[in-house]
């Protein structure tokens, strides 16, 4: 069979092209996604100049492909959101090499709001000032107040065990670890400070990953005979902890104790809600390749593992998945808190449907999320109601963790890049990809790991940090939430902290009541920020809230839409 | 008429004019063939096996044989699939499916590559191209119903598993697809039905269990779903599929050759797993992993002086090669000599502190030489290694009996079950210790009663029933002891072929109206 191909004049081309760009020009006005990104690309402009370091030579180090992640959590307490990068280092002598990579950053939003009500963010360098200089090679951070002081403190993990920071309130840490009684060493990825028994200070549970060195890395090859990363199965999983705080700056290891020790694997993931919804938070831990748990609060300080008859624990028809990242909440507004895991290229993100008891159905396939992910490698996700339709939508950040065989000379280094990938909540339990929408931000190709939400500007939707393994941290600003109504809501203890765990329904005037989670955990080694927003689509008019604090107490109050509220344990509301 | 819609018109109809003035003409019939990738970071026997494919496509290229140059390219196509040069592979099955249209292979290929790459849309539109090509090609119209499952219509999944059925009726991989279908699309009865037959029809295909077990669990049969979660494996029969064997078996590459052993090894095809070692070693004399590997198929096989000879040979090269120690370890232990054994065991822990296994069978032979205090330290080190590690503990809790101290080990085997509630061992140990225990302040009948009938309820084996003929006998209900013993001795005699003298011996106790005073005769553990 022979190929027919068509060769035109010159004039006949230039009329194609002259005649195609009237036809543009004519159409320009009908146009409206590539003109509206959903997400704007703010890095440059708000001065986030964070380059992130994972030691890449060739030799295939595991950790390299893991970190890192990131941080939005207000550190100076003047209302924003402050940004935290968490930087990876190195695993050796640098034999000569050029200086060490600038450690971890702390960045300092000093947002603008202006009297028309447009809005700069400018985040400015403030390590030096911060006392955050860690050492070692990082990988992603927790945030909560463990001194119950009104001042969010942070918990880093890294490749050679944690850092508690405890914060002074004016955006000054101090390393406060070796009174801490958390373990000085092993692998932590993910963590999650968690009031787990109801006593108003909050806890903590570390995810540890795999027991490794330099002098335990494992050669492992593909087929083709070529280096690849090793499996995380040629390593041994490393026992996750939960701790206790003691109310003193110190924490107590509970995990045997709290039944926990006999089960863990190596945990990426983490993310904690009431998901039997008996008012008492637990713990879902996401595994690599192992079975994920779901660890149930028994209220005694103890937990069991239904993870296998929760149906959470394994892909819909009985395999284990890579597990990277995780999120809670509720896609279906029925009240309770579904979950989404991402994975690796191959095996699709799983999301479980809870029926209110704890129980889940594996819902990705009919959801439209399982094949749609196939070509991706997930890491930080999270439900964020991107145009505040009322509607919480999936935001998975991605990037490729086994070296692709592009066919080039330099293979051995060749990119992990892909795009995100943003699935938009149809209300009906299906999800319709909507990354294009999202604009070029999200079409980028990068190893992205962490992912922290928050609202940035204050504008009352989500934007997003991400942390891409070996390159720059990115600022996604959200450009069409605001284009709706939405009620955001700041929920506070008795004293002063952020209520992490604390459910809210908010109904608004249309009837329509939503439930929402005050968290900073979930996603990929990453913290979030605290605030609850509730989009409200069109409805209009003040909306009714009622708040499920962590010990148990409810409180009820209405509160104006489209700007914040402040609603303290007890004691109603403050905008 | 609208202004824009009007221009909109001319445009139109301006570019048709442009392109009916361009002249047609007869392109070279032969497109260029792809380029090869970078090779470099390949094995050598692999970069020469891909090079001389690539001669052999050149070659055919200027033949003018299309299917020649079909089967090259295809062929060059498959092996850098095998290669996992998945963007490499593409041009080349894409170009043979050009020359060849109505060959399937090409398609079925190109379906599976999609699938490696994620994308599920693709491999459907492939899969369907070649079952349109051959409407009885099982394995397309299996594969096109699992990406069809994939993308989240389980209906259309389910026609696809029917029409392979109506060509292979009883084709395991089609029957559980529509059991996978039917839960899928929320319909968890007719899931039962038919997981359940599947099972029944294949009972070893533990990748049933767990999608079962789902289908259960919505339908309100929490027992029976969480006996098949206890069973949850991924074992199932293979689809005959020549072309992915093909795929599989086609590089010349040491690791596929590994994996091959690996995979024989697994099944119990020892002969065609020193085969397999053999041919890896040929490619990569220096892999010591690969020789530890071939001396275990060695020994598997039946040629233990060989088998002994090579691991020697790894320890001489290396003293502290924990695998060579373990396997050694292994060939005394299976040989009865315990004392060699504990030495390589041991050697291998030293070698290698985190080495599970090999603290877990060093435990086993202290256990069985009678040094219960150093066993129960190897199973102790074991278990600060890895406290998930199930055997460590039922080895210690039998080590504590075997030594005599019943109380501990009672108190050992409550706090497992508790933390390893799927665990049915650490049941059946606990309720032969509260029924048999010597020490009388151990013992209590009543619980090994409850726990010995809810345990033959979970799992109804030859072991569970002799825990239960105890507990019986040991709350004086002799009639129910004497029947559960002769059931345990009935499977018993159902699975070996051969009578148990101790299971017998039982049984002349109950009768005479004696209760056990022995939690077991010999290792339970074995």
């Amino acid at each position: 069979m022979g190929f027919e191909t068509r060769t035109c004049p010159k004039w006949g081309v230039l009329a194609c092209a002259a005649v195609l760009a009237g036809v543009s020009a004519t159409c320009a006005g009908t146009r409206e996604s590539a003109d509206d990104p959903w997400f704007v690309d703010a890095t440059m402009a708000s001065g986030l100049a964070f380059t992130h370091h994972n030691a890449r030579t060739g030799q295939f180090y595991y950790p390299e492909v893991i970190a890192p992640g990131v941080a939005l959590f207000d550190g100076d307490g003047d209302g924003d959101l402050d940004a935290l990068l968490i930087q990876g280092g190195d695993f050796g002598p640098r034999n000569g090499q050029a200086s060490p990579p600038p450690g971890s950053r702390f960045y300092r939003n000093d947002l603008r709001v202006r009297p028309d009500g447009t809005r700069s963010v400018t985040f400015t360098d403030a390590t030096a000032a911060s006392g955050l200089t860690l050492s070692g090679y990082g990988m992603g951070v927790a945030a909560g107040d463990i001194d119950n002081d009104g001042c969010v403190d942070l918990l880093i993990t890294s490749l050679d065990g944690t850092r508690l920071l405890r914060n002074d309130c004016r955006g000054v840490f101090t390393d406060i670890s070796a009174r801490s009684g958390l373990a000085p060493t092993g692998w932590s990825v993910s963590a999650s400070f968690v009031d787990f028994d109801r006593d108003g200070w909050l806890d903590l549970f570390v995810g540890h990953y795999l027991t490794w060195d330099p002098s335990l890395n494992t050669p492992c090859f593909g087929t083709s005979g070529r280096r690849v990363y090793c499996a995380p199965q040629v390593y041994r999983a490393q026992q996750s902890h939960l701790y206790r705080n003691e109310h003193d700056g110190s924490f107590s290891d509970v995990t045997v104790a709290a039944g926990l020790a006999t089960q863990f694997g190596p945990a990426l993931g983490v993310s904690t809600a009431d998901f039997n919804g008996d008012g008492w938070i637990d713990i879902y831990v996401a595994n690599d390749r192992e079975e994920n748990q779901l660890w149930i609060n028994r209220h005694g300080g103890t937990f069991d593992n239904l993870g296998l008859l929760s149906g959470t624990a394994l892909g819909p028809f009985g395999q284990p998945k890579s597990g990277m990242g995780v999120d809670a909440g509720d896609i279906d507004d029925d009240g309770d808190e579904d979950l989404v895991v991402t994975n690796l290229t191959g095996e699709g993100h799983d999301l479980y449907v809870n029926d209110g008891t704890g129980t889940f159905v594996n819902a990705s396939a009919v959801a439209g999320i399982s094949h749609r992910s196939l070509p991706y490698t997930g890491f930080g996700a999270g439900w964020i109601d991107v145009d505040n339709d009322g509607w919480l939508d999936l935001l998975t950040v991605n990037g490729a963790v086994q070296i692709p065989d592009t066919g080039a000379a330099d293979g051995a280094l060749a990119p992990l890049g892909q795009a995100q990938q943003l699935f938009r909540n149809l209300g009906n339990g299906r999800f319709d990809e909507a990354t294009r929408a999202g604009g070029p931000a999200l079409l980028r190709s990068d190893a992205s790991r962490g992912a922290a939400f928050g609202d940035v500007d204050n504008d009352g939707d989500t934007d997003v940090v991400v942390g891409n393994n070996g390159g720059p941290a990115q600022l996604l600003l959200n450009a069409i939430g605001q284009r709706q109504h939405w009620v955001g809501l700041r929920l506070r203890t008795a004293s002063g902290s952020d209520a992490l765990g604390a459910r809210v329904a908010v109904t608004a005037a249309d009837g329509r009541t939503r439930w929402r989670r005050a968290r900073a955990d979930g996603s990929y080694a990453s913290a979030n920020d605290p605030r609850v927003l509730v989009g409200l689509g069109s409805s209009a008019g003040p909306v009714s809230v009622r708040v499920i604090w962590p010990g148990g107490r409810i409180d009820e109050a209405r509160v104006e839409i489209d700007r914040y509220t402040t609603l303290v344990e007890g004691r109603g509301g403050t905008p | 008429m609208s202004g824009s819609r009007a221009r909109r018109v001319v445009a139109i109809l301006a570019i048709a004019a442009s392109v009916s003035a361009c002249r047609t003409e007869r392109a070279p019939s032969v497109p260029p063939v792809p380029p090869l990738p970078h090779l470099g970071a390949m094995a050598p026997p692999v970069q020469q096996q891909l090079r001389e494919q690539y001669d052999r496509l050149t070659s055919a290229h200027t033949s003018g044989d299309d299917d020649m140059r079909a089967g090259e390219l295809g062929r060059m196509g498959v092996l850098l699939m095998a290669a996992e040069s998945v963007p490499a592979a593409e041009p080349f099955l894409t170009q043979a499916m050009a020359l060849v249209p109505d060959e399937p292979r090409w398609p079925y290929y190109l379906g599976h590559l999609s699938r490696m790459k994620g994308d599920a849309e693709a491999a459907a539109s492939y899969f369907e191209r070649v079952v349109a090509l051959r409407p009885d090609d099982v394995p397309a119209l299996v594969w096109l119903g699992h990406v069809t499952l994939d993308q989240g219509r389980p209906d259309a999944a389910a026609a696809l598993y029917e029409r392979a059925l109506t060509h292979q009726p009883g084709l395991f991989a089609a029957v559980f697809g529509l059991g996978r279908a039917a839960l899928v699309s929320g319909k968890a009865d007719v899931a039962v039905t038919r997981l359940e037959a599947a099972s029944a029809a294949e009972p070893r295909a533990t990748a049933v269990n767990y999608p079962l077990a789902m289908a259960y669990r919505q339908v309100g049969r929490l027992e029976e779903a969480e006996a098949r979660l206890r069973a949850r494996g991924d074992a199932q029969p293979p689809l005959a599929d020549p072309l992915m064997r093909e795929l599989a078996d086609i590089l010349r590459s040491p690791v596929v050759y590994e994996a091959r052993g690996d995979r024989a090894l697994a099944a119990g095809q020892a002969a065609a797993a020193v085969e397999a070692f053999r041919q890896a070693l040929a490619l990569a004399p220096d892999r010591r992993a690969v020789k530890q590997k071939l001396a275990t198929a060695l020994a598997v096989a039946g040629d233990v002086r060989a088998a002994v000879a090579l691991y020697q040979e790894l320890l001489a090269q290396d003293p502290d090669f924990p695998e060579a120690h373990y396997s050694l370890g292994a060939l005394f232990l299976g040989g009865g000599q315990l004392v060699p054994a504990i030495e390589q065991f041991a050697a291998a822990v030293r070698a290698d502190p985190g080495y599970l296994q090999a603290r877990l069978q060093l435990g086993h032979a202290l256990r069985r030489s009678r040094s219960f205090e150093r066993a129960l330290a190897a199973y102790e080190g074991a278990l600060s290694v890895d406290p998930r590690f199930v055997e460590a503990r039922l080895g210690y809790a039998v080590a504590l009996a075997d030594a005599g101290r019943y109380r501990m080990a009672r108190a050992w085997l409550t706090e497992a079950r508790r933390a390893s509630p799927e665990r049915l061992e650490f049941t059946e140990l606990l309720v032969r210790i509260l029924a048999a225990a010597p020490d009388a302040s151990v013992r209590d009948g009543r619980i090994a009663a409850d726990l010995g009938a809810r345990l033959v309820r979970q799992a109804r084996t030859w072991r569970t029933l002799e825990a239960q003929a105890m507990a019986l006998a040991e709350t004086g209900q002799w009639m129910q002891a004497v029947a559960a013993q002769r059931d345990a001795i009935d499977l018993f005699q159902r699975a070996s072929r051969v009578e148990s003298p101790s299971l017998a011996d039982g049984l002349r106790r109950y009768e005479r109206r004696q209760p056990s005073r022995a939690p077991w005769s010999s290792d339970p553990l074995s």
